[in-house]
C-alpha cells in the first residue's frame, strides 16, 4: 500500500502540475487557464445537458461524443472515490466511497464498452501518427495538432488494453477462485491499472485542451479534428 | 455465543467445573478488524475488577482486598442467592468505592471496570459510567488464525460475509458483567470492525444485482477485449503488407 500510494502521489500530481505549468506558460496567466478549463466544462455539460440526450434522430456523432463524455465523468468519479483514501489516507477504499464506488462501476465498464465499439474505428492508429511519432523523435517540425492528436489516440489504445487486467483482476476476484494471498495480488492489478487508466485519461485530457480552440485560438481546422 | 477454552476453564483436569456458564465468559468468534487490515476470528473477555485511577493510567486493586468487603454485604443481606458471580448493584459498588476511597486517599480515584466501561463516584454521590480503554475487551484470535478449509470464510460464497443477516458483520457480541445493574450488555460486531453498520449492510444489499453485475462486466470485457484483438491484428496485417510493398 506504501508503494502504491507514493507511486499514485507521484504521477497524478506530477501530470497534474505539469499540465497546469504547461497551459499556464501558452496561455500566459493562471487566469487564462481557470478561463480555459471552464469553457470546457461548461461546453462539456452544455453538450451533455442540451444536446447529448439521446433522441430519434440523434447522428452518431453525437452519441459517441456522448458517451465519451459520460465515460470520462465516470472514470473521475471512480479515479476519486478509489485514490482519495489511498493517496489521503493511505488506505483501501471502504464506506461511502467505497459504495460510490462499486456503484458506478458497472455504468464505467459500460459505457467504456460502448465507446471502444463507437470509437475504435475512428482512434485506429494511421500512417501520419506514425509520421508524427517519428518526427518528434528525429527532433524535426512537427504540427502540434497532428503530435495530440497522436496522443489522443495511442492514449485511446493504452486506456483499452489497460481496461482488460482493470476488469479482468474485478471479474476473477467475484469468484471463489482465489485464496486471500490471490485476492490481495488481484486487488493490486486493479490498483496499477486504474493508476495507468487515470494517467492516461489525464495525459488526453490535457491533449484535448491543447488541440480545442478555447485554449489553442490559432488551431487549425484540421488540428481540432 | 460462549465458549470455553482448555486453558481458561482447565478443560481436561480433574474435578474440573464442567457446567456451560462455567466462567470465565468467554464471547467467539468475534470478528475484529487487526492492524494489518484484516478480519480474524477472535475470542473475547470483558474485564472486571477494581482500580485506582491516576496520572499514569489504572492501578488494579488485588481481589483479596475487595473480597471481604463483598462477603460483608452478602452476608448482611440473606435474601441474595450466590451465582457464579457475586452480582454487584449500584448501592454496593458505590459503598465499595467510598471505602476504597477511605482505605487510600493519595492513590487516586477509585473505580470499578465492568461491562466494557468504567463506574465511578459522581459529585452528587451517584455511580457515572465512562468509556475507557481499560475496559474494552481482551480479544485473541481463535487457533492461532488458521481453520481446515471447510470451515473457512467464503468457502460458501460472498454471502458467508456479505449478506445483510451473516453473523460476520451483522452479528451480536454478548459483553457480560457481574454488574447487576448493567447487566449483560449486546454490542454489534461492527463496533468491533471500525465502522459503521450501514456501510455493510448497504454493501450487502448491492450483493443482490451482482450476478447480473459479473454478466455485464464479463460481456463488457469480452467486446473489449476483441476490439483490441481485432485492431492489432489489422495492425499487424497493415504491418506484414508493408514489408511486402517495400519487397516489390
Amino acid at each position: 500500500m506504501t508503494l502504491f500510494r507514493v507511486l499514485s502521489v507521484l504521477l497524478i500530481a506530477g501530470l497534474l502540475s505539469g499540465m497546469a505549468l504547461r497551459l499556464r506558460a501558452r496561455l500566459g496567466s493562471w487566469g487564462a487557464v481557470q478561463s480555459a478549463f471552464r469553457r470546457q466544462v461548461t461546453g462539456a455539460v452544455h453538450f451533455v445537458g442540451e444536446e447529448g440526450k439521446p433522441r430519434r434522430g440523434m447522428g452518431l456523432a453525437e452519441l459517441r461524443r456522448t458517451v465519451y463524455l459520460i465515460t470520462l465523468a465516470l472514470a473521475l468519479v471512480l479515479a476519486a472515490s478509489a485514490f482519495i483514501p489511498v493517496v489521503v489516507l493511505g488506505d483501501h477504499p471502504s464506506g461511502v466511497l467505497l459504495i460510490i464506488h462499486v456503484t458506478v462501476a458497472p455504468f464505467f465498464a459500460l459505457s467504456l464498452c460502448l465507446a471502444a465499439l463507437l470509437w475504435a474505428e475512428r482512434m485506429r492508429l494511421r500512417r501520419r501518427d506514425w509520421e508524427a511519432a517519428k518526427k518528434l523523435l528525429r527532433r524535426q517540425n512537427w504540427t502540434r495538432g497532428d503530435l495530440f492528436a497522436t496522443i489522443r489516440r495511442l492514449g485511446f489504445w493504452v486506456v483499452l488494453l489497460v481496461s482488460l487486467p482493470l476488469l479482468l483482476s474485478i471479474i476473477l476476484g467475484m469468484f471463489p477462485l482465489f485464496g486471500t494471498d490471490g485476492e490481495e495480488f488481484l486487488i493490486s492489478v486493479h490498483g496499477y491499472s486504474g493508476l495507468v487508466l487515470i494517467s492516461t485519461a489525464l495525459v488526453i485530457i490535457y491533449a484535448g485542451m491543447m488541440v480545442s480552440r478555447n485554449a489553442h485560438p490559432n488551431a487549425s481546422k484540421e488540428e481540432r479534428s | 455465543m460462549r465458549v470455553k477454552t482448555s486453558r481458561a476453564h482447565a478443560l481436561g483436569i480433574p474435578k474440573t467445573d464442567k457446567a456451560d456458564d462455567a466462567l470465565p465468559r468467554i464471547a467467539a468468534p468475534v470478528f475484529v478488524k487487526q492492524e494489518d487490515g484484516r478480519y480474524a476470528p477472535h475470542n473475547a473477555v470483558w474485564p472486571a475488577y477494581w482500580a485506582y485511577r491516576h496520572a499514569d493510567g489504572l492501578e488494579p486493586v488485588p481481589p483479596s482486598v475487595v473480597r471481604p468487603w463483598i462477603a460483608d454485604i452478602y452476608n448482611k443481606d440473606t435474601s441474595r442467592a450466590v451465582g457464579r458471580w457475586a452480582a454487584l448493584r449500584d448501592s454496593d459498588i458505590v459503598a465499595i468505592l467510598g471505602w476504597l476511597r477511605e482505605r487510600d486517599t493519595a492513590r487516586g480515584t477509585p473505580l470499578y471496570v465492568g461491562g466494557g466501561k468504567v463506574f465511578l463516584v459522581g459529585r452528587d454521590g451517584s455511580l457515572r459510567a465512562e468509556g475507557d480503554d481499560a475496559a474494552k475487551a481482551y480479544l485473541w484470535p481463535i487457533a492461532h488464525d488458521v481453520r481446515p478449509k471447510a470451515q473457512s470464510l467464503g468457502i460458501r460464497g460472498c454471502s458467508d460475509c456479505h449478506a445483510s443477516d451473516a453473523a460476520f458483520h451483522f452479528g451480536s457480541v454478548e459483553v457480560t458483567s457481574p454488574f447487576v445493574t448493567t447487566g449483560d450488555l449486546v454490542e454489534r460486531m461492527t463496533a468491533y470492525q471500525d465502522q459503521s453498520p450501514v456501510f455493510p449492510w448497504l454493501f450487502s444489499k448491492s450483493f443482490l444485482f451482482r450476478p447480473a453485475l459479473k454478466v455485464l462486466v464479463i460481456v463488457c470485457f469480452v467486446l473489449m477485449a476483441l476490439v483490441v484483438v481485432l485492431y492489432s491484428l489489422r495492425g499487424l496485417a497493415r504491418i506484414i503488407k508493408s514489408f511486402a510493398t517495400e519487397e516489390e
